[in-house]
């Protein structure tokens, strides 16, 4: 026996007609009550047999016994279980569409000192990537511009809403910064001799430098304006895009993986005495673990599913990363490494490090609450509790397995559109006429 | 051959010419009778005569022995401070590279255009400008005269010169290494086909299995030419005529045993893969070895073919830096640490080699390097006849080179001291019976530290030749560096600029220790200028020699990890010569496949109290046990008795699934999996190029991934033949393939083979063709010819009419294909390129077979399964280019609900390791059920390669290959335990971790150690080889289905650690 998909869907549409369904969603129910459902909190104890009110798209009230409040709209959810929305900490969702079209590339600005670009003033809401990533269970997602050294400011969006403005929940997220590669490519392939390698590397940081210290120094200048007779000076967009950072408001993502790039981005944080600081890959974070935790550095890995980055390394490298991570006490969250269009297997990302070491539970926490707090949401997004946005998903068991279904996914209280372009095509050829070899349902 | 009198007579004309055209003669008519007496004479390897004398007449030896009457006419010389050696031979020089020569420069391979270019036309040369088997190094320019002193210097009396350029080379050349005219010097001409395993710069072939199907089809050639010759000279009324072809006329003399194959290979498999090519074409092989056969000595052994090894031991690797130090590989360290011993290694083998210069980046450090090589373990008779009497063999000149005989040629190599010993000077070389005073080399004589005076007081003056030719002078405080330093013999001249004075020009002339010349001044004048030797500071000398601290002084630094060094260290001083290499620990983990035994087989194995994950009938069965009896599945059951002596193991609340099966797989592969220069490249075969030394293999053992199918790229419409390998981490090549496969080729449609993403790297003009109805007409047109030549094999065959036709490579393989003999695995993602194929095949009479990483197969999934394909996919890729919008990850549903054999594949090295995840993807998109899942990458695949009655379930009579999880191979939770393949344990996670210690430790040794000696023997020591790192079989080959090298990255001004390594991985685009 063999169970169609279709009977599924179907399940779930009935559901989620019945919430007056639009795509991009409708404007949220007033209340929401999520009845007798397995409340996996993540913050706190999993719940059985509990409710979850949502008010105003945000989460009113957890508990066993709760009573809906008048008008509500009750989603029985017996057997099945909620969790918050998976949180992606690095794509570039909303920016690319297809790898090989160029016109369809946003993510790579020319030049390599681009602060001031803004992730969120391009994302495509349309984009048929966002709904085959939300319907795994993914509700939000970092997306970060990538073209150059300093290469902008990231957006911590919603994957649903009908604009950027809809859909941004935290912008700007982190000034990114793709630290340049320190080693010498010995490779038959490179034609560049080690001393113009070297040369560019050391152009390429002094470029980041000379940038920071020009920002630093335009910012003096602009803060003294005004005073004791300090005249007015002309704005630079660059700069001002730095000044957050700067001030510590937000964090300097530094995208570093080798253990040389990672000492040279600690020398140049305390050179440039950077307050807050997070770095994205840190495939050799490991080795530094007691630094970052002392200095409080948060670390975005990246892809448990990746190979050893060196020949000599062990073959679950990539996988036990985040586990020697949370071991050494490094706040740390799983990432994808860029997530496009599988971003949907951020969930396999997380089982995978679990399997070689990470704790279940946390490896549930590296995508849902830890990127939350390192993106700086953690009070509004990561976990299910109270005043939180109702980010959450309605699924047939753990969202980190393949085999479970993720039914229905919320995002701000209100339902969205579990269809894509893959289950529009699906159900267009699932429907053709069968052939003679077709197996007898 | 030249007879010597004949020699003597050219010589003597020349001198004629010489004479009438210019002034008299210098070197008339001297006797050529000299005696060496009361000499240490080392007669061969092993034969010394102390005290004893040699006689040469006219560039012959006459007589050696101890008591030899001196003739009266000889000229004699006093020998008792010296030794004399047969002259040494180096079996492969190539002539130095000529200044900027034209032509495309960079890797091979990686031309941007990538269809072979217009050639300026080579007369009745072959098409391919890199098959020039008609070239002789006897018609071309001698070595340059500083090459030859060079040689000299290093201890050379002659040498076999080879060509420099293209695949089929041409005809090497043995000459004596002296100053006559190359008419003198020659010894044989044609000694040696020479053949290199290397991709054309441009056009081509642009692989190297490339460069071996061109290697392969230039015998077969040479062959047909030998024969439709025949035909055609008895009866060339009314035939056809045959052409001529220079290169195949060439060759002749190779395909008739009369001259041996001289391959040239860049890493040790390149030599096992030389031997197996000379032994298809019945050639006799010798192989320019590339100095790391020691790694698979015991395959290069059996091949019985002669090496010709290089010394150029890499220099340690620069590990001052701990961050930089992560970097460095340790497969890099343990080459660098073991390199020396290769030699050693051989000759405790029993591998016939000789050892060459070749490849040091100054030939002057060859006598040092052997004598590391002795260190090693090699012992000064082998080192000798290694430069002796073994390359005299190989060049077929035994009776007249090679060792000190009368009749023998008069070449000599005179030392003081042993030769290869760490005090030894080369004092001179006799070559043809002439004395060439080896310390007349250039530059020798003025090198040093002198007193110098001009007049004006005492200067010191600094004259360095080792690494680079340097001159410095000492004016008051100052040191001043010279500039424009030339040597000619013991001349040097160069210029002191000293602030804004005018330029001084010293030209100055070395003997015996004193120095004397002109100092000149522009517009001032000249003086005269004397100098002395200053005399030689003490404990100098060392330096050459790479300043050896065994033992004592590296041990002192070692610290903890003394275990894992080798055996002795301990006695530190008791034999201070002895220089032992860090042991590399042996343990499950090691990232080399030489290092690892085959795991034993044990009779029987009882897997007990599973979840057994058969993918056959009998679905899945909960605590069951597997027995394997001798590497195959002996039974599948309930409560199974262990037999006597079994390995038992209790798999309770663990899942044991079959033997992963990937499709669709490039991750061993040695050079470009691209053949990306044509649109038809049936004739190059993956079997060629399959490494055996790729961590992939290993690394997707880890995943339950026993078998790989290796597949050609998707560059063009007919790719080349694919390989089935079993994933037997440690065994050779190939040992690697499955047997008994029904032969595959590789197929594209689409985006790839009309290369529109190839941006910057689109030829001009670009190839055809360009469009998804081009490429059905190159395919139409392939096998229409294959049909032609299908009859025409056919009519030759019954009636001999004419002249036979010429066997083809790439024709044999499209008329297999047509035949259904060869099976198609087709790249494919769009449904219109998936119909046109099927239909385009059902013309021709047969089926396609597959069709690999499918992604739009759902869109025609009845007429597949009506067809007969199989269809292993990606299980959820999309969208990284136009041509895959429209694919979704309910393709294999639809697919295997309609009756396809649907699979999964990886085309990936890093998605190779987690197959089983990707078949729970089936289980999440369309709901197939999981004892139907778990065959989408076992069973399914294992039967589009039409191996399913071996491999793919665990059933009785099918190989044992299978992997334990701990928890369901389709749950992302879940970690393999085990895999094994035919009854062996490829891998265990629990003896990976256990090993992991020992290699952290011996890492921390050999970096230790390479540190030690780099501080020791400073940044760069003389004599040290070219870059030899990293092999090919370590860089990764390029994964991609379009790009054909990496162009485009090449003036990155600044690259991302994520983008190196996405380079090195191999840049994936499909």
């Amino acid at each position: 026996m063999i169970r169609r998909p279709t009977h599924l869907a179907a399940a779930v549409a009935a559901m989620v007609l019945a919430l007056s369904f639009a795509s991009p969603s409708a404007p949220r129910a007033e209340s929401l009550a999520f009845t007798g459902a397995t409340v996996h909190t993540v913050t706190g104890p999993t719940l059985e047999n509990a409710t979850v009110i949502v008010t105003d798209g945000k989460i009113a009230a957890v508990g066993a016994g709760l009573t809906p409040p008048a008008g509500a709209t009750v989603v029985p959810c017996a057997g099945k279980h909620l969790y918050p929305g998976l949180i992606s900490s690095n794509t570039i969702l909303g920016l690319v569409e297809v790898g090989s079209v160029l016109g369809t590339h946003d993510d790579e600005e020319t030049g390599n000192v681009n602060p001031n670009i803004r992730a969120e003033v391009e994302i495509n809401p349309e984009s048929e990537i966002l709904p085959v990533t939300r319907v795994s269970g993914i509700t939000s997602a970092l997306t970060v511009p990538r073209g150059g050294a300093i290469t902008g400011t990231s957006a911590l969006i919603h994957l649903d809403g009908w604009t950027e403005e809809d859909m941004t929940v935290a912008k700007p997220v982190g000034l990114h910064v793709i630290w340049p590669t320190l080693t010498i490519n010995r490779a038959w392939w490179e034609t560049r001799s080690e001393e113009d390698q070297k040369k560019a590397r050391d152009q390429a940081i002094a470029a980041i430098r000379d940038a920071f210290e020009d920002a630093r120094a335009y910012w003096k200048a602009r803060d003294a304006e005004g005073k004791a007779g300090i005249p007015r000076h002309d704005r630079d967009v660059k700069w001002d895009a730095m000044g957050r950072a700067l001030r510590g408001e937000i964090p300097v993502m530094f995208h570093c993986d080798a253990l040389a790039q990672i000492h040279s981005v600690l020398r140049f944080v305390d050179e440039q005495k950077l307050k807050k600081v997070v770095l994205v890959g840190g495939g050799d974070a490991w080795m530094v673990a007691d630094e970052l935790k002392a200095r409080d550095i948060a670390v975005i890995t990246g892809p448990p599913l990746s190979l050893p980055d060196r020949g000599y390394e062990a073959y679950d490298y990539g996988m036990a990363l985040a586990s020697k991570l949370q071991a050494a006490g490094v706040r740390f969250c799983i990432s994808d490494g860029g997530g496009s269009t599988n971003a949907r297997n951020l969930g396999h990302e997380a089982a995978m490090a679990a399997a070689f070491g990470l704790p279940r539970d946390e490896a549930l926490k590296a995508v849902t609450i830890y990127p939350a707090r390192i993106l700086g949401v953690g009070d509004k997004l990561g976990s299910i509790e109270p005043g939180k946005i109702a980010d959450l998903i309605v699924t047939t068991g753990d969202p980190l397995e393949f085999t479970t279904k993720v039914e229905q996914v919320y995002i701000n209280g209100r339902p969205t559109s579990m269809e894509t372009r893959h289950t529009r095509l699906f159900h267009k050829y699932d429907a053709r006429p069968r052939g003679p070899n077709a197996r007898k349902h | 051959m030249s007879q010597l009198p004949g020699r003597v007579l050219r010589g003597l004309l020349f001198s004629a010419i010489m004479l009438a055209l210019f002034s008299f003669p210098a070197l008339a008519k001297t006797p050529r009778i000299h005696a060496i007496v009361g000499a240490r004479i080392v007669v061969a390897p092993g034969q010394v005569i102390e005290g004893g004398t040699i006689v040469m007449r006219d560039g012959v030896i006459t007589a050696v022995g101890a008591g030899v009457p001196v003739p009266a006419d000889a000229r004699v010389w006093e020998g008792d401070s010296l030794t004399v050696y047969p002259g040494l031979i180096d079996a492969f020089v190539l002539p130095a590279e000529a200044p900027a020569a034209a032509g495309p420069q960079g890797p091979p391979g990686r031309g941007r255009g990538q269809q072979a270019a217009a050639q300026p036309s080579r007369g009745a040369a072959h098409e391919l400008s890199m098959v020039r088997a008609e070239t002789r190094v006897s018609e071309m320019a001698p070595l340059s005269k500083d090459q030859t002193e060079g040689l000299r210097a290093a201890g050379f009396a002659a040498a076999q010169v080879a060509p420099r350029t293209g695949i089929v080379r041409g005809q090497s050349a043995v000459v004596g290494l002296g100053e006559g005219t190359p008419r003198d010097l020659l010894v044989k001409e044609d000694a040696a086909q020479v053949i290199a395993l290397e991709a054309a710069r441009e056009g081509y072939p642009g692989s190297l299995m490339g460069a071996i199907a061109v290697i392969r089809q230039a015998f077969l050639d040479a062959k047909w030419y030998r024969d439709a010759l025949a035909v055609y000279a008895r009866a060339p009324h009314g035939v056809e005529r045959p052409e001529t072809n220079l290169a195949w006329e060439a060759l002749q003399t190779v395909i008739g045993g009369k001259q041996p194959a001289l391959f040239v290979a860049d890493e040790m498999l390149e030599v096992l893969r030389a031997a197996t090519i000379a032994r298809e074409a019945g050639v006799t092989a010798q192989v320019v070895g590339s100095g790391d056969e020691y790694k698979r000595v015991r395959e290069i052994a059996a091949t019985q073919v002669p090496l010709i090894e290089p010394v150029n031991f890499p220099e340690a690797p620069d590990v001052s830096d701990p961050d930089a130090a992560v970097e460095v590989s340790t497969e890099e360290l343990r080459h660098w640490n073991q390199a020396p011993g290769n030699p050693a290694v051989l000759a405790q083998n029993k591998v016939t080699f000789a050892l060459t210069a070749n490849g040091l980046k100054d030939v002057k450090g060859f006598r040092a390097a052997v004598g590391k090589a002795i260190e090693r373990g090699l012992t000064p008779d082998q080192a000798l006849a290694a430069v002796t009497t073994t390359p005299a063999r190989l060049l077929g000149l035994e009776g007249r080179l090679g060792t000190l005989a009368a009749g023998k040629i008069a070449n000599l190599t005179v030392t003081r001291g042993d030769l290869f010993s760490e005090k030894g000077k080369v004092a001179e070389v006799w070559v043809d019976g002439d004395r060439y005073d080896v310390a007349d080399a250039a530059g020798a004589a003025a090198k040093g530290s002198w007193w110098i005076d001009w007049g004006h007081g005492r200067h010191a003056l600094v004259v360095e030749t080792d690494k680079d030719t340097t001159v410095r002078i000492v004016v008051g405080a100052d040191t001043l560096k010279a500039t424009g330093v030339r040597y000619e013999g013991a001349r040097v001249r160069f210029t002191v600029r000293r602030g804004t004075e005018p330029a001084e020009d010293f030209d100055l002339r070395a003997a015996h220790d004193v120095l004397r010349g002109t100092l000149s001044v522009l517009g001032v004048g000249a003086h005269k200028v004397v100098g002395v030797k200053q005399p030689e500071p003490e404990g100098g000398a060392g330096r050459g020699m790479g300043g050896r601290r065994p033992g004592g002084a590296l041990s002192g630094a070692l610290g903890g990890p003394r275990g894992e060094m080798a055996g002795g260290e301990g006695a530190q001083g008791a034999a201070p010569k002895k220089d032992e290499p860090v042991v590399t620990p042996v343990v499950m983990g090691n990232t080399e496949a030489w290092r690892m035994s085959p795991p034993a087989q044990p009779t029987a194995v009882l897997v007990k109290n599973a979840t057994l994950w058969t993918a056959g009938p009998r679905g899945t069965l909960e605590h069951a046990d597997l027995l394997v009896r001798a590497g195959k599945i002996a039974a599948v059951g309930k409560g199974l008795a262990a037999p006597a002596g079994a390995v038992v193991i209790d798999a309770t609340g663990r899942d044991v699934a079959p033997g992963i099966v990937d499709e669709h797989s490039h991750s061993a592969i040695l050079g470009n999996v691209n053949e990306c220069t044509n649109s038809v490249t049936c004739e190059v075969r993956i079997q060629d190029v399959v490494n055996s030394e790729s961590i992939n293999i290993y690394r997707q053992l880890a995943g339950g991934t026993t078998i790989m199918h290796l597949l050609h790229g998707s560059c063009n419409a007919i790719g080349g033949q694919l390989a089935v390998i079993k994933n037997k981490w440690g065994e050779p090549p190939d040992r690697l393939l499955m047997p008994n496969v029904q032969p595959t080729v590789k197929f594209a449609l689409g985006e790839n083979p009309k290369q529109s993403n190839f941006g910057s790297q689109r030829p001009e003009p670009p190839r055809y063709p360009q469009s998804r109805a081009g490429i059905e007409q190159v395919i139409r047109d392939a096998f229409t010819r294959a049909r032609d030549y299908k009859a025409q094999w056919a009519e030759w065959n019954a009636r001999h009419v004419g002249l036979p036709p010429r066997r083809n490579l790439q024709f044999d393989a499209l008329a297999e294909i047509i035949d259904g003999k060869r099976l198609i695995h087709c790249h494919s993602y769009r449904q219109d390129e998936i119909l046109m194929l099927m239909r385009l095949c059902e013309d021709f009479g047969f089926r396609v077979n597959t069709f690999t990483h499918i992604l739009e197969g759902y869109k025609v999934a009845d007429e597949m399964a009506a067809h007969g394909a199989s269809a292993i996919g990606f299980s959820d890729w999309w969208g990284y280019k136009f041509e895959v919008i429209d694919a979704i990850p309910y393709n294999a549903y639809i697919m295997w609900d309609r009756g396809v054999n649907v699979g999964f594949n990886s085309d990936d090295n890093e998605l190779a390791r987690r197959l089983n995840t990707e078949a729970a993807k089936a289980i999440k998109y369309g709901g197939v059920p999981p004892e139907e899942a778990i065959k989408f990458v076992t069973l399914n695949p294992a039967k589009s390669l039409k191996i399913d009655d071996r491999v793919g379930s665990l059933e009785v009579g099918k190989d044992a290959d299978f992997s334990i999880w701990n928890g369901s191979p389709l749950s992302p939770y879940a970690a393999c335990q085990q895999t094994w393949i035919d009854g062996r344990k490829y891998f265990d996670r629990a003896a990976d971790l256990a090993g992991r210690g020992a290699l952290a430790r011996e890492r921390d040794s050999l970096i230790v150690r390479a540190r030690a000696q780099k501080k020791d023997s400073g940044p760069a020591a003389a004599g040290a080889g070219r870059r030899m790192w990293p092999p090919r079989y370590l860089e990764a080959t390029d994964m991609s289905g379009t790009d054909c090298g990496l162009d485009g990255h090449d003036a990155m001004p600044f690259l991302s650690e994520t983008e190196r390594r996405a380079l090195l991985n191999g840049e994936v685009q499909r």
